[in-house]
């Protein structure tokens, strides 16, 4: 039922989007019918490649992403468990934090040149944040009481990290993966608006400067459908990496 | 001849744990004052008290995380440096000390993996565990889906993982009803004995102290400065095994029952 009325809204705004652009309001230049819209994402899907600049966009956001995790999660758990690297650490974090990702392009360019790299570190950068913030918070919540049992189980470090510092913060990092997945996407789009790499935030550009609007719409809907599948894929893996929280 | 004599007397083991004339302070507040005690082998060992009297203070001294102010706390004879591998303990709080994101059986498998127990080992010492502690049919069960007596037993079994000398239990029975708490001691009592460990049970209930004790210790809350925090010494001598009836009828149950309530009602004095 409730999966009735999401779609039922669905169909509400592309009814609304239909009569806008029928009725002439906007410039048909600008604003292509829905149909419009449809049908040059099938033929360049079909007939383009609009397909291969999907995977070449997915490869950009993907890769980004993941580096963004590692480093998230690894120099979050090693902040989390310890308190000197975080009285070191955490006033560099918190100037750095704020920096808006676009606003450090120049940085990465004067550092990579035009190059798929700085692009990377582009993304890395701004998706960074959301996991390794998460990840600080996952450790600082472990129970006190877990800290003795793991001091009068003597566990390593490494072995706490592994066995109960992650696992702890593990719900806190997901959250936070979730969110960098969607900065990431945006990042790959500037990213290759900016630099001219193949891929759907290009094509969009160009669609866009030579005011071909329905291949413009076709290639958001597509932005759009990677977002949806994306989440649904990660909230798919939250629900088996946490399932023992249901059984609470 | 003297000389062997000499010998044969050096060689008696030391006590498996020892407090000798240890102070500790936490800030100005002198919380335990002149203690010495000693804890045998096979021992159990109650401590009793009013709230504030640094029950679990005199527990958590063994485990090697707190160090005394003045004295020593010696296990073996040896002074207590650290959390040991054969020593283990009990919280109260048992939905705390658990890892909720492992199954009871990891649970039991995190001490075993901890003391470097081999993988093809681990889940056969696992299942004789979880038998000892009546948990079988729940070993792959998440914590938050047992019953507080059972996720205190999945603790107890994890302790017991340890293959420990000495067992600290930190009022473990104290947020559980009566008759799980019966239930448990019963358990408790069997289980300590068939493995020959020795035990310290900390617990605000005199009955249960008693019912388990082989001595009772208590304390008394803020000891002045010439006087030691134990107030008093109970030798129970109640014969085992212990039966939840026939025990707690017995004239010399009574008596210390008596006796240590007297003692806690005058204040600990």
């Amino acid at each position: 039922m409730r999966w009735i009325k999401g779609i039922a809204v669905v169909a509400a705004l592309l009814c609304l989007w239909q009569a806008m652009a029928a009725s002439g309001f906007v410039s048909r230049v600008f604003l292509p019918s829905p149909i419009a819209a449809s049908q040059a994402l099938l033929n360049g899907l079909t007939h383009g490649n609009l397909g291969l600049l999907t995977l070449n966009t997915i490869e950009h956001m993907t890769y980004g992403w993941l580096l963004a995790c590692l480093i998230g999660i690894g120099l979050g758990s090693l902040i989390g468990i310890s308190s000197t690297l975080r009285a070191w650490l955490m006033p560099t974090l918190e100037v750095l934090r704020p920096l808006p990702a676009s606003s450090m392009v120049p940085v990465f360019i004067g550092l990579f040149g035009f190059t798929p790299n700085m692009v990377l570190a582009v993304i890395a950068f701004g998706s960074l944040w959301p996991v390794l913030l998460a990840t600080i918070h996952g450790f600082a919540s472990i129970e006190p009481r877990l800290n003795e049992v793991g001091r009068m189980l003597r566990l390593s470090r490494a072995a706490f990290i592994w066995k109960i510092g992650l696992p702890n913060a593990l719900p806190d990092a997901l959250a936070g993966m979730r969110l960098a997945l969607t900065v990431a996407l945006i990042l790959a789009i500037v990213g290759e608006m900016l630099t001219s790499q193949q891929g759907l935030g290009r094509a969009i550009l160009f669609a866009a400067r030579s005011f071909r609007s329905a291949d413009l719409f076709a290639g958001v809907m597509l932005l759009g459908l990677i977002g949806l599948c994306c989440n649904a894929l990660l909230a798919a893996v939250e629900r088996r990496a946490l399932s023992w929280q249901n059984h609470r | 001849m003297p000389a062997m004599l000499n010998i044969v007397q050096t060689a008696s083991p030391p006590p498996l744990a020892s407090f000798s004339g240890v102070a500790l302070d936490f800030g100005a507040r002198r919380v335990l004052n002149r203690l010495d005690l000693e804890i045998g082998h096979r021992e159990v060992v109650c401590v009793i008290g009013p709230t504030g009297c640094g029950k679990t203070t005199l527990l958590r001294l063994l485990t090697g995380l707190l160090k005394p102010t003045e004295g020593m706390v010696m296990r073996n004879g040896e002074p207590v440096a650290g959390p040991a591998a054969d020593v283990a303990i009990v919280f109260q709080d048992y939905a705390r000390a658990l890892l909720p994101w492992r199954t009871v059986a990891g649970n039991i498998s995190l001490a075993l993996e901890a003391g470097q127990v081999p993988r093809s080992e681990r889940q056969q010492r696992i299942d004789v565990l979880l038998r000892k502690v009546g948990l079988s049919a729940h070993a792959e069960k998440y914590p938050g889906q047992l019953s507080g007596g059972m996720q205190q037993r999945v603790q107890i079994a994890r302790a017991l993982a340890q293959e420990p000398k000495l067992l600290l239990m930190d009022e473990p029975f104290g947020a559980l009803d009566a008759m799980t708490r019966q239930g448990l001691q019963d358990e408790m009592l069997k289980l300590v004995i068939e493995s020959g460990t020795s035990m310290l049970f900390i617990t605000h209930d005199l009955d249960e102290a008693i019912y388990l004790g082989d001595r009772i210790v208590a304390l008394r809350t803020g000891p002045k400065p010439d006087q030691s925090s134990v107030a008093r010494v109970f030798d129970v001598n109640l014969p085992r095994p212990r039966d939840q009836l026939a025990t707690r009828e017995q004239p010399r149950f009574l008596e210390l029952r008596r006796a240590a309530f007297s003692f806690i009602q005058e204040g600990g004095a």
